[in-house]
């Protein structure tokens, strides 16, 4: 098991190794680079192209200042910044939902600063009810369309279908791993997990799948000693994969984390998409019925007599009961306008529940670790 | 320029009627706090209004008031109350100044003219998508219905008919749930009517931005800017057509009796984003005192309301929303400021960043670049906020402004 974990590391270290030597094994092979969060990769995969995520880098962010203004995300700024670096080059083009204000101008920036073949900016909607649902289904068509035309091959229904139980496949595994790991607190680091779910995202979804199924086999016999720490639940980071020296540092400092909603986590794997039926339809079931999200907005909740007012949080809170966690850690990201909106009301409801929880702001390579470490020991007293 | 035969005179007569109008209409919001004989509904402003005055709901608009506590510098009080309720600093001033004023109110603190309690909350994320998150504040805050109205950005290969059409859906939507609040039945000839005012407005308001196209102008953003108000607040009514009428004529007279608002103008600018309220006078005296006249801004379009339609209202107000200068990509913003370069023949610009609206700054530096490369014309990114003034340093935009004026002198040589 450890090795397969070790293999999953490495692909993180070296995010697009795998996918460069993918593309240079056949002519004509093309990779896309899918902007953090909900892009469905399913639909590229049909079309016989590699999806692969866009994380920002910890690099020290040199160039993206000077075309982005500095009030947008880390994982924005640090994105651009590695395509300012060449580390793009290799894609054949780049694709993203418009999650957030961030994501939108920026992606127009990116397409007008450095051009790629093949660039599709995708609208979800944020107001979630039927009324909206005929948009979003045009969006999924007009997306395959623009595939189509620039693959030069048709998306047929069935290669979308047999990408679908690719990809559902591979979220069921990742799920199966998270039960056990908040069944058997320990059995793998919240780093390996993220490590886990991220390299899935960078290299081949049948190579992945592979490896997760051989995980999976072996899991069984592995000992875990009594966890002794504090359960955990841990959330927020929105578009960014955490930092790996951050999650083992809360982890050493006696809390174990046993669930969490990342997108490079539970985010990403909670919610299959229907593999029969018309898939236009099933990818917008999908969006309609994707977990609770600070970038959706939810009609009934706003209607003026409702008791909810944050899904969001009902829906973490709800993870801690399952997992029957101690508290919440929350990781935040600088300029995250729609968490830092939801930070407000999340608050409110972990406050209203008596839910201990632990809020820290961190950037991929910024920030005192001993300043964090301090923090999360003083959380850790009050336990 | 032969500047002997221009007479100054910074005043515009029209100043007076506009005060006019924005006092009657906050007194009388006011007055239905005590009466409730109408609902109030607070709403952004780029959405469809129409249909509320045409339900008889009076319309506050917490920008327009974010814009007033700015320029009276009590905004920052407003926003320190969201501070402490957990609100970031770096989150939308407008957005804070509301949530801030909101709790204010809420918890017997003494609030600036607070806009009247709403019933109703109306929002459309074509400006922005943070501000449906802020809608939902204000509604958790009152306890009060909202409606989002979603609508997609102008992508390249989107088809705007299909976005309009997407917009109307949803206007159909909130007439539905409208006559179930109201209990009212919706009445499309009345909708008729506030269309039919709404475009004769708007088509003036039209005419008032252009007549700043003319050398030199008559009058100069700071001037005009206030006028935008009644085009977004007050459209529905026909004494807003008349008064930018009035305001036509006067600026036509201007230019007629040869009378400028500001001496010694030597060079035209162009201002990008959302002006800083909280600093009009230190920037106004200081692009005086540089002889730099600030001439329009792509803001105007916010206003600008065009496509009413009084024999269509439905069809008019879903494309005033969808189509919004907002929800245009930044490739077409870049395009129509050169535009505007050209039409109102501008020397120079000033882009105005404002750490707390992403969608309004991120872009600012591929616009301002696209501009110089195909005019030439200089232009610096200054610093600073809409409403807090703690955001706002003085000597580095002061110096930032100098060093424009030394450019276009330098170029002009
Ligand atoms: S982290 Fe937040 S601000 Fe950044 S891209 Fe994601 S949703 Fe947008």
């Amino acid at each position: 098991m450890e090795k397969i974990l070790d293999k999953f590391k490495e692909f993180c270290m070296q995010p697009y190794d795998r996918a460069v030597e993918w593309k240079d094994a056949e002519p004509n092979r093309k990779v896309i680079g899918c902007i953090p969060m909900y892009f469905p990769e399913e639909i590229l995969h049909a079309a016989g192209v590699l999806p692969v995520t866009l994380y920002g880098s910890d690099e020290p962010i040199t160039m993206g200042e000077h075309h982005l203004m500095n009030n947008a995300c880390h994982q924005v700024r640090s994105t651009f910044d590695s395509l300012l670096k060449g580390k793009y080059d290799f894609l054949d083009g780049v694709a993203a939902l418009h999650v957030c204000d961030q994501v939108r101008f920026f992606l127009e920036v990116w397409q007008l600063d450095h051009p790629f073949p093949f660039f599709h900016e995708m609208w979800r909607p944020y107001r979630l009810d039927n009324t909206n649902r005929p948009f979003l289904t045009s969006e999924l068509k007009r997306l395959i369309s623009h595939l189509e035309s620039f693959t030069g091959t048709e998306i047929t229904i069935e290669a979308i279908r047999n990408s679908i139980g690719i990809y559902n496949e591979s979220r069921y595994m990742m799920r199966k791993l998270n039960d056990i790991r908040r069944e058997r607190p320990g059995i793998i680091s919240a780093s390996d997990m993220v490590c886990t779910v991220t390299s899935s995202m960078l290299i081949p979804r049948e190579e992945h799948n592979q490896l997760l199924r051989e995980l999976l086999s072996r899991i069984d016999n592995v000992l875990t000693p009594e966890d002794q720490r504090f359960k955990m639940v841990i959330i927020g980071h929105l578009c960014d994969a955490p930092d790996e020296g951050l999650l083992n540092l809360i982890e050493n400092e006696g809390l174990s984390l046993i669930d969490d909603d990342f997108i490079t986590g539970g985010r990403y794997y909670a919610v299959d998409v229907n593999p029969d039926g018309d898939p236009i339809e099933s990818f917008a079931d999908y969006y309609m019925n994707m977990i609770p999200c600070t970038t959706y907005h939810y009609v009934d909740c706003w209607r003026g007599d409702s008791d909810k007012y944050s899904p969001y949080a009902d829906y973490t809170i709800d993870m801690l009961k399952k997992g029957q966690a101690a508290g919440i850690v929350i990781l935040r990201a600088m300029y995250c306008d729609p968490f830092d909106m939801e930070f407000v009301l999340l608050r409110e409801r972990l406050k209203e529940e008596n839910i201990p929880f632990l809020a820290l702001f961190i950037e991929k390579g910024s920030g005192s670790m001993e300043a964090v470490r301090t923090r999360v020991q003083a959380f850790v007293e009050t336990l | 320029m032969g500047e002997i035969e221009w007479k100054v005179s910074p005043r515009l007569d029209s100043q007076k009627r506009l005060g006019k109008l924005i006092n009657q209409h906050y007194n009388g919001a006011r007055e239905l706090e005590e009466t409730r004989a109408q609902p109030v509904a607070w709403v952004s402003t780029m959405s469809p209004s129409e249909i509320l005055w045409a339900m008889d709901f009076c319309v506050q608009y917490p920008e327009a008031y974010a814009a007033t506590c700015g320029a009276r510098h009590v905004a920052h009080a407003h926003c320190e109350i969201t501070e402490m309720h957990g609100y970031e600093r770096h989150l939308c001033t407008y957005c804070r100044n509301s949530l801030g004023s909101t709790l204010g109110v809420l918890e017997g603190q003494d609030i600036f003219e607070p806009l009247a309690r709403p019933d109703f909350l109306l929002v459309t994320n074509n400006t922005c998508i943070l501000i449906t998150k802020w809608f939902e504040h204000l509604s958790y805050y009152w306890k009060i219905p909202m409606v989002s109205i979603d609508c997609p950005v102008l992508l390249s290969g989107v088809d705007e008919r299909e976005i309009i059409d997407h917009v109307k859906d949803q206007c159909l939507d909130l007439i539905k749930l409208l006559e179930g609040f109201t209990g009212k039945k919706f009445d499309y000839d009345r909708f008729k009517e506030v269309a039919g005012n709404a475009k004769r407005s708007g088509d003036n308001y039209r005419e008032m931005i252009n007549t700043s196209k003319n050398v030199p102008v008559p009058a100069t953003f700071f001037d005009i800017m206030g006028h935008n108000f009644p085009n977004l607040v007050l459209r529905h009514k026909p004494e807003t057509a008349e008064h930018y009428e009035l305001m036509n004529a006067e600026l036509k007279q201007r230019i007629a009796d040869r009378i400028v608002s500001m001496p010694d103008i030597k060079y035209r600018l162009y201002w990008d984003g959302i002006p800083y309220w909280v600093a009009i006078r230190e920037l106004s005296e200081k692009l005086q005192s540089l002889g730099m006249c600030l001439v329009i801004s792509s803001y105007f379009e916010l206003f600008a309301f065009d496509r009413n339609d009084p024999f269509d209202p439905l069809e008019g107000v879903a494309a005033n929303t969808a189509l919004s200068y907002f929800s245009r990509s930044v490739d077409y913003k870049a395009k129509f400021t050169e535009q505007m370069f050209k039409d109102f023949k501008l020397d120079a610009g000033i882009f105005a960043y404002t750490i707390g609206c992403k969608s309004g700054s991120i872009g600012m530096h591929y616009i301002s670049d696209y501009v110089n490369k195909k005019l030439g014309a200089p232009m610096t990114i200054i610093e600073g906020d809409l409403v807090d003034e703690t955001f706002y340093n003085v000597e580095r935009n002061n110096m930032k402004l100098q060093a424009l004026a030394e450019m276009l002198e330098a170029k002009n040589k």
